[in-house]
Order: structure tokens, then sequence, then C-alpha cells
């Protein structure tokens, strides 16, 4: 190998190094501008760019684990407890890890207390199981609001279109206010999801193929005998209904009336 | 309970799901997942006179369960060498090389969710934790570098080779059964445990 071709191969490795951070959108312009032209040239760059992409792609879809809903009430009963008796000083307690859970017969009767609960507070739709599908898009909902949402604009939002075997339709009376547009999967399945500001909330309209949409049979009798499925969960509302060759879950910190306002048919477009 | 200890909940409750799942993705112990995220919002309610910027509380939140993270794998010892790092960028480079029309993409769609926390629990903490910052927890670049005090050139460098350690498992686990998969990944949990 000579002083050149050593030279283009320190260079290649250099820049392959750079290829999940170009993918992640943390390169400066003149990095980009360099990685770009190789790229041109370079096939195992651009096999290595998949790769990225791939394995990127697939982690953005890993669900969030909810957590039990008896975890909240013992941390928010030893939150209370630790002001009651304010630590001057570090304690020396067991770790964790070694622990055996004194708590864990009220944790029991705390967590049939909130099952009893929820049976009475959730929508008129809910049951015991939760509906994978509103489950995925709540935990999406709740993870990308956490975060820097994606920019929409046209571009995104055909490519998105272009890339999905079912129509993505926006709700008409909310796509003036769209605010980011971003893909994921649900149900197994590809699904797009679009953002948009609702007074002073996000929310988000999950669209999901028709298949993946009435795979449960209570969302099925749901919508025959509503049009729509309702589900209450905590703060959020989810609406879900059927559209052309497609099924749209609406999620936000709204009531379910507001939601509800936004989903005939007719105002699709 | 106490104005303070009500702004305290209001601030830092709403990121309990996130930082439950990220201990489970890491622990894959729901039972170990719940006791250290317990343990983290006791310690951060300790702390919380620490907390400089509000909008900043996940970040926050998520350096303080490192920690307790980082106590627990020190006290048990683990995982630093569960695979072989170079074994993998092979499996990895000869998938690359692969016929078939981006078959890892394929593979990849077809994996559970739980089986891809087992993979990402043999490959060594640094790089997991990285993939489950980006990745899965969507952190930027400049976050992490925080959060794990690393420069953010390393940052850049671990999320990388992290996404090519994870092809190379799943290329390598792709005949292994779930099962198999999660003996395997306890038994050696289990091993580093004793040693």
């Amino acid at each position: 190998m000579n002083t050149q071709q050593t030279e283009s191969r320190v260079e290649h490795e250099r820049l392959a190094e750079l290829l999940g951070a170009y993918l992640d959108g943390e390169l400066s312009p003149e990095q980009v501008q360099v990685l770009e032209a190789h790229l041109l040239a370079c096939e195992s760059c651009q096999q290595e760019l998949a790769l990225q992409r791939d394995v990127r792609t697939r982690l953005e879809d890993q669900s969030i684990e909810r957590a039990p809903a008896a975890l909240r009430q013992r941390i928010q009963a030893r939150l209370e407890d630790e002001t009651k008796v304010q630590p001057a000083h570090k304690q020396n307690k067991p770790r964790w890890w070694t622990r055996v859970p004194a708590w864990t017969g009220w944790a029991v009767a705390a967590c049939l207390a909130l099952v009893i609960g929820l049976h009475f507070a959730l929508g008129r739709h809910i049951n015991s199981q939760p509906i994978p599908m509103v489950t995925a898009a709540l935990a999406n909902y709740h993870q990308r609001l956490a975060g820097a949402l994606p920019i929409a604009d046209t571009v995104a939002l055909s490519k998105i279109r272009r890339s999905l075997p079912f129509p993505v339709t926006p709700i008409t009376d909310l796509q003036p206010h769209l605010i980011a547009v971003w893909s994921l999967r649900i149900s197994g399945e590809p699904a797009a999801a679009l953002a948009y500001r609702l007074d002073n909330h996000v929310v988000v309209q999950y669209v999901v193929s028709e298949s993946v949409f009435f795979r449960q049979p209570r969302v099925r009798q749901a919508v025959a005998a509503h049009g729509l499925y309702v589900v209450s969960a905590g703060r959020d509302s989810v609406v879900a209904w059927p559209g052309p060759d497609n099924g749209s879950l609406l999620v936000g910190p709204v009531s379910v009336n507001r939601l509800e306002s936004l989903h005939p048919q007719e105002k699709l477009l | 309970m106490t104005p303070e200890q009500r702004h305290f909940q209001a601030l830092t409750l709403p990121f309990l799901d996130r930082l439950f799942s990220a201990a489970q993705q890491q622990l894959g112990s729901r039972q170990q997942a719940e006791d250290l995220v317990q343990e983290t919002y006791l310690n951060a309610w300790r702390a919380f006179t620490s907390l400089e910027d509000e909008a900043r509380v996940y970040p926050w939140l998520y350096c303080i369960m490192r920690r307790e993270l980082a106590d627990y794998y020190r006290r048990r010892g683990r995982r630093n060498a569960l695979v072989s790092i170079t074994s993998l960028e092979a499996a990895a480079t000869e998938l690359l090389q692969a016929d078939g029309t981006d078959p890892l993409e394929h593979t990849l769609a077809a994996l559970g969710n739980e089986r891809m926390a087992h993979l990402m629990r043999l490959m060594p903490e640094v790089f997991a934790e990285a993939l489950v910052l980006h990745d899965v927890e969507g952190f930027a670049y400049r976050e992490i570098a925080d959060i794990t005090k690393a420069p953010i050139g390393t940052v850049m460098s671990r999320i990388s080779r992290a996404r090519r350690l994870l092809a190379g498992l799943v290329h390598q686990y792709r005949d292994t059964s779930d099962q198999a998969l999660r003996q395997s990944v306890d038994g050696l949990e289990h091993k580093e445990v004793g040693r």
C-alpha cells in the first residue's frame, strides 16, 4: 500500500467513525459536507450507514415499560415519610438490593385499591387488559413529548406518506397547527405520528394500518357501537376511530370530549 | 405534604415511567428496577436543592439513578466482558457483506422487545448505556456527555460502535431461541455475581 492509499484509508476510517453522528444530526455543516462527498463514492460507508440507521430505528421502537401503579404510590408514601423525619445526616441504611421489602404487604393492598380505582376512573371502553396499540401510542407520546420534537415540514410528511402502505390523513381542524411528524412501529407494523398544537397542549395523532386498528375485539365492538373507541388514562385521553384503510388514535392531556370533537369523518381531508 | 414536596413530585413523577423503563432495560428484573427507581426518587428528594435548572429535571434524575446503578454493579460485579467485542465486530462486518437486501432491517423488525433487551444486556455496560440514552431515551449527545461525564467525542464513538456491536449480537445469536438467550444472559450475570 503506497502513501496515498494509506492516507485514503486513514481518511476513510476517520469518516466512518462519524457516520453514527451524521445519522443523528450531530455533525457541523462542514463535517456533513465532507462526509456526504465521501459517502457518494464509498460503498462500505453506505452499508455502515444503513446498519447504523437500522439499529437506531429498531431501538426507537423499543417500547417504554410503564411503571407499576403501586410503585408510584410507594414512592409518594416514602417521600412523605422522608418529610416527617428529615435526616440530618445520611443514614447508614441497608441498600435496596439487600433489603427485605418490608412494604410488600401494604404495597399489594395499595395495588389492589388502585386497580379497583382505575376500573372506575378509566373510560367507558377500557377493560382490565390494556390494548397494545393504545399502550404503544401512550408510551411513544410520553417519550417524544419529554424530548425535542422533530420538525414538521411538507417534505417530511410526504416522505412518511410514501413509505406507508396506507393513507396518512391529517385532522383538518388541526392541520394548520401541525408541529412535528415522525414514523414509528406500533404492534410490530409501521405507523405515522403527527403532533399538533391544541390550545396550550400538544396532541399526537397516531395513524396505523387497518389490520392493527381492528386487531382487538374491544376496539371492533366499540367502533361498531359508537363509531369510535375512547380511553382515559390518568391525565391523558385517547380517542381512536377508523379511517379509509387506516385507523387513527388521538392522544393528549385534554378531555375525551375535546378530542372527540375533532374526530368525525367529515372533518378528515 | 409540604409545598416543596408537592413541587418536587410535580416535577419528577412525570418521568417515573421513563426511569423505570430505562432501569428495566439495564437490569432485566422488574423487582430490581422498582427498587432502584424508588431509591433514586428518595435520593433525588434529599438532593433536591442541587437541581439548578428545572427544565433539565430528567437528566438530573437520570444522573442520580445512574450513580445508584453504578454502585449496584460495583458491589455485585458485572459484565465487563460478557462477550468478545472483537467477535461482535467481525459478526457485524459479516452481516454487512451478506447477500440480500438489507437483511439486518428485516431481522431487527422481527425481534421482540424482550429479546432486544436481552441482547443489550450481553453488551459491555458503557455501550449498552450509550444506546439506551440516545436511541431509546432520546437524549442528545451533549446531554449524554453531561450525564456520563464523558467527552462528546467519546459519546459519539460509543454510540456508533454500540450499534455495530448490537448488530453483531443480533447476527451472532440469530439462531438462538429466546429461552436459551435468556438462560445465557442469566447464567453469565450469575457467574459474574459469584466471582
